[in-house]
């Protein structure tokens, strides 16, 4: 071997991977502070987050004009408006999933935790880099990054709840990212590369049936549908939800489905595109089941997180029913359906955690009764957050799901777009019933108000966070024009 | 038959002569000693396809310090170590899915690469090719997989901590 | 030779180095089973019962009473050994190819073992590596007072 020439460096450009870098190096900087300094502050480890955060959704925002190529570093990075939209999505809701935690380590009682920081950082840059990744085995290696980390997080407190909410979800999360892996090893099989553009050029023109290449997809599909928690592979979503510390679940249940939906579009709509046909009716399965599973069960619950992790089950059915139309009309209508989902949701979650109070013993929803009289602020940003949920004009939650039915309608599939509506009726039950006692019953004597539980300061601004999503939620109900243009750019895919 | 088809059907039959024998197994310990011999056939499989690299990363990682670790696990918890403890319920819904899946996948994968079609053009994987096309074609996983790895670290020594929150 | 005729070729190239690792190992099972067999075959048989215990170092060997399990610092160590060794394995073919890889490569395993360099120092300020002492932030749950409280560690799946 000595004496062998060396060969040419490869051609490296690395700028749409900044907002990654810049994330890395934040968390890198977080960990190192919370290891060598002899006292850590709360404010310094959030300060560190949030200039992470913001610094990665600068440069991010700078790739919008990005003219290079489609995708860089030996094609496993694609370059495009989709991914920007996607990571400054993301990035949002990272930092107010810091500000949040910051609010509740901070009022809660339990040992500040340094990791925060560093894991959301961590969380969030596998977040980033799998809504941009052009070769699935990036992709993977972004999946189980993001999933590592939100496993810790699940249990960073080491209550009870949250270690058996965080062995679950690494238990399920692992076996589903096995089939993950093997799905990206049949595609590799049948088309002999793992590089998206690449398996899409494969897979194209050739009229046989690609048995092996279906059999991949499904594989992935999987994958997918637990990340995304679709029915019939949502059963850790109830139980990680509730035993997660709630600005825990308010991140989590937002972003993961920004990123791995970012994923899977690029899957379905690049790599598999030539067999659309055969992915359709697995979209339309995996939509219609988690609609109606999501929607009936969350009638049952009693538990107010609980009951939001079975709706967020049927909002990943909807989101799948506007993917049921391939190409950039399902893209527009998902992007739109995830920017409100997250706003809502993170705000939804954000109120249970005002309300719950110390050591989170108020998340049953009786615990809501009468709650416009003890805390009337909290009790209209939940009515706003659960209209939208729920699909109410003039929420976000409306002009969404009005897409996303069109969107299925116009790709001929009015079968799910009934469903989705039937479905969506009934859920307004539950959202509705918990309005309805926060406003029509009198509160029960014995339930303290919530301002002598955790004092007024950290209420007002936990408070003033949740006016961002809340703004977002009515913004994009009211004037929904101001994303759409937006959103059409970012829908094409360069690959 | 040549050498290395006979090979290959002697160490075929005892993986899954020894991946039969984990999950009867009624011991745990024996069941992770037959995993040992499951992952080894497996190691010795990739080295008679060529592929050198990923079948000593076999070994070295899977027998080497996986199923230490499950034994260290084994030692940790407080789950009985001995005769059975390892029945369930769901063993037929298992044995059930398993030869499914077993019967699909062997169809599709007769189906996509038939006994009759043209030989592949076997890739050597010794370790230098495999460097060679980690460290140029695939620089970014490279460095994805160093971050992970530092994503697990600490998750291992977070979750580890005593639990205060009681 | 059959239609595979060229496969096996192809592969039995690569192969042959490893002829004197399957004679070694045929050797090595042998010889085990030969002397054994010869030694069950030939001893005297008076068994009595410090014969039959378990050979442990000179030491008497010891169950644990029921239900008692390892220190979780074991668990710690078996992660940090895993994760270390998988990063390891990427140094071989490193190290096969670096003269072809040049300063490209060079850089590309610098930042590798940086990032998990950090890790290294956090585990460290963490106690992580510490075995005699408690460390400050990992528990050592022999000895605590609260029996309850020790079967309470994250992973201690129940």
């Amino acid at each position: 071997m000595i004496g062998q020439a060396v060969l040419p460096t490869p051609e490296l450009v690395f700028e749409p991977l900044l907002p990654e870098l810049v994330l890395v190096v934040f968390a890198m900087a977080g960990l190192l502070y919370e290891a060598l300094a002899k006292r850590t502050e709360a404010v310094v480890h959030l300060s560190i987050g949030l200039v992470g955060v913001v610094l990665a959704g600068g440069t991010s925002l700078w790739l919008w004009d990005w003219d290079g190529p489609a995708t860089v570093l030996g094609d496993a990075v694609s370059a495009d408006r989709f991914a920007v939209l996607a990571r400054l999505l993301l990035l949002v809701v990272a930092a107010l999933g810091l500000l949040l935690g910051h609010q509740y380590f901070a009022r809660s009682g339990d040992e500040q935790r340094g990791e925060f920081t560093p894991l959301l950082l961590f969380a969030t840059s596998g977040m980033t880099l799998i809504v941009a990744s052009a070769d699935l085995i990036l992709t993977f290696l972004a999946l189980e990054i993001l999933s590592l980390a939100l496993y810790v997080l699940t249990g960073l407190t080491g209550r009870r709840a949250a270690n058996e909410a965080a062995m679950k979800y690494f238990l399920l999360g692992a076996f589903s990212s096995a089939f993950f892996l093997y799905g990206v090893a049949m595609a590799y099989g049948a088309t002999g590369t793992t590089k998206i553009a690449a398996m899409a050029l494969a897979l194209t023109g050739t009229g046989e049936a690609q048995a092996l290449a279906v059999l991949g997809f499904a594989l992935l599909a999987v994958g997918f549908a637990f990340k995304v928690s679709a029915a019939p592979f949502h059963m850790w979503t109830p139980d990680v939800y509730q035993g997660a510390p709630t600005p825990i679940t308010a991140f989590m249940s937002a972003a993961t489905k920004v990123a791995a939906f970012g994923a899977l579009i690029r899957v379905l709509d690049v790599a598999f595109q030539a067999l659309a046909w055969d992915w359709a009716p697995v979209v339309w399965g995996l939509a219609a089941a988690s609609v109606v599973i999501g929607s009936i069960l969350a009638i049952a619950q009693t538990n107010v997180k609980r009951m939001l992790a079975y709706s967020s089950i049927a909002h990943a059915g909807f989101i799948l029913t506007g993917l049921t139309a391939a190409g950039s009309a399902g893209i527009r209508a998902a992007m739109f359906y995830l920017v409100a989902y997250a706003a809502m949701t993170v705000g939804a979650f954000g109120t249970v955690m005002v309300v719950s109070g110390r050591g989170e013993k108020r998340t049953r929803i009786g615990d809501y009764t009468g709650l416009a009289r003890t805390n009337p602020i909290a009790a209209a940003l939940m009515t706003l957050f659960l209209l939208s949920l729920a699909g109410i004009p003039p929420t976000a939650g409306f002009i969404a799901k009005v897409n996303v039915f069109s969107a299925a309608i116009d790709a001929g599939y009015w079968v799910l777009a009934l469903i989705g509506v039937v479905t969506s009726v009934a859920a307004a039950f539950f959202y509705l019933r918990v309005i309805v006692l926060m406003y029509m019953q009198e509160p029960e004597p014995a339930a303290p108000s919530l301002t002598e539980k955790v004092g007024i300061g950290a209420e007002n601004s936990a408070t003033a966070i949740l006016a961002i999503p809340a703004a977002a939620t009515l913004l994009l109900g009211v004037f929904p024009g101001v994303i759409v243009g937006i959103i059409r750019d970012a829908s094409v895919l360069r690959w | 038959m040549t050498a290395q088809e006979y090979a290959f059907a002697v160490i075929a039959a005892v993986g899954s002569i020894s991946a039969i024998a984990v999950v009867t197994a009624r011991n745990v310990v024996h069941a992770a000693l037959y995993l040992v011999v499951a992952l080894l056939s497996v190691g010795a499989t990739f080295l008679l396809l060529g592929a050198e690299f990923a079948g000593w990363v076999q070994i070295l990682i899977y027998v080497g310090a996986i199923v230490i670790l499950f034994l260290f696990g084994l030692m940790l918890t407080k789950a009985p170590i001995g005769r059975d403890t390892l029945d369930n319920t769901h063993r037929w819904v298992g044995l059930l899915v398993a030869a499914g899946v077993f019967a699909g996948l062997a169809f599709l994968i007769q189906d996509a690469f038939p006994l009759d079609a043209e030989p592949f053009e076997v890739f050597h994987g010794s370790t230098s090719v495999v460097g060679e096309s980690m460290f140029r074609d695939f620089v970014l996983p490279f460095e994805a997989i160093s971050f992970l790895l530092l994503a697990a670290l600490i998750g291992a020594i977070v979750l580890a901590r005593k639990d205060e929150g009681n | 030779m059959g239609p595979h005729g060229s496969l096996v070729s192809v592969v039995a190239v690569g192969l042959s180095d490893y002829l004197p690792i399957l004679l070694m190992a045929v050797l090595a099972i042998v010889f085990a089973v030969a002397s054994l067999g010869a030694s069950a075959l030939l001893r005297p048989r008076r068994p009595n019962r410090p014969k039959l215990s378990a050979y442990e170092s000179g030491n008497d060997p010891v169950r644990l009473p029921g239900g008692e399990r390892f220190s979780v610092k074991f668990y710690v160590v078996a992660m940090l050994f895993i994760i270390f060794d998988i990063e390891t394995i990427f140094l071989f073919p490193w190290a096969v190819t670096f003269r072809q890889l040049g300063l490209f490569g060079l850089i590309e395993m610098a930042i590798f073992i940086a990032l998990v360099f950090v890790a290294y120092v956090y585990i460290w300020k963490k106690g992580g590596l510490d075995w005699s002492a408690t460390p400050p932030e990992l528990m050592d749950d022999e000895d605590s007072d609260e029996p309850a409280a020790a079967g309470e560690v994250s992973l201690g799946a129940r």
